[in-house]
């Protein structure tokens, strides 16, 4: 069970954060009618894998980080791998799904100005770039916590 | 004055969301620096970090709800909401991961 919501923990944030980046690429260049449509979509779909990614995380970091992996990473070579890096991913992760609530309003909202108001794709791409960014924390960091693990118990 | 009244307006959420956000960031550095809030979190849910992200999500509502009846969304503020939304969440993640890096080298 546990391999299993591993999987899908990285598989929902992976998706969700491509999602993000759609929705940002539909932005780009002065949207109207079905890219502004696609945005929407992308945005909406980004939110809700966030929400779905929280929860499933949630239950691993529960029922089988604590319990298991994170006395291992401990014990082992790499002690930072959990006692900076995974400390610092599970509280900076709880930024994203309402970071992700605002890009998706901020789109939804004003979808029908986008084509005119460069002030607000500039809002959409300022509050998108930093929810890309804390994505990509969360990435560098899975994978150290995961080598981490890896070299704890080869 | 293009102004308009509505809960889904942006300075509403985004004064929610950083609020949420230095919620988030609090409740961390005081739940590291004091025993006792933190098994007070985990009395709450079961797990301290669950109960950061229930109680997170409650202040971001409530902050929402709250604020979207005193401010005005005006097209001409949304970029000014948006840096300062950026630069919360810049500021956020550069303490929760300073405090780690410190908390793991003085530990």
């Amino acid at each position: 069970m546990g391999v299993v919501l591993r999987g899908l923990h990285t598989a929902l944030g992976e998706l969700a954060l491509l999602f993000i980046i759609w929705a940002l690429a539909e932005v780009a260049w002065r949207p109207s009618g079905r890219a502004v449509l696609r945005a929407k979509i992308a945005s909406l779909s980004g939110t809700i894998l966030i929400f779905a990614h929280w929860l499933v995380s949630g239950v691993y970091y529960v029922a089988y980080y604590g319990p298991e992996v994170k006395p291992a990473i401990k014990a082992g070579a790499w002690p930072w791998a959990h006692t900076i890096f995974m400390e610092s991913k599970e509280h900076i992760f709880l930024f994203l799904p309402f970071l992700s609530i605002l890009l998706f309003f901020l789109i939804w909202k004003n979808g029908d100005k986008l084509r005119e108001e460069r002030g607000l794709r500039y809002s959409i791409f300022a509050v998108g770039g930093v929810t890309v960014l804390v994505f990509l924390l969360m990435v560098v960091s899975g994978f150290l916590i995961s080598s981490g693990y890896r070299v704890a118990v080869p | 004055m293009n102004r308009k009244y509505s809960v889904f307006q942006f300075p509403a959420l985004s004064l929610a969301t950083m609020v949420a956000i230095v919620a988030i960031v609090v409740m961390t550095l005081v739940a590291e620096l004091s025993g006792g809030f933190k098994a007070f979190l985990a009395d709450l849910t079961g797990h301290h970090w669950v109960t950061k992200g229930v109680l997170a999500l409650g202040i971001f509502l409530v902050t929402w709800l709250a604020s979207a009846v005193g401010l005005k969304e005006e097209l001409q503020r949304i970029r000014t909401w948006a840096l300062a939304v950026v630069g919360v969440s810049l500021l956020g993640i550069v303490a929760i991961s300073l405090f780690y890096v410190v908390h793991f080298l003085t530990a």
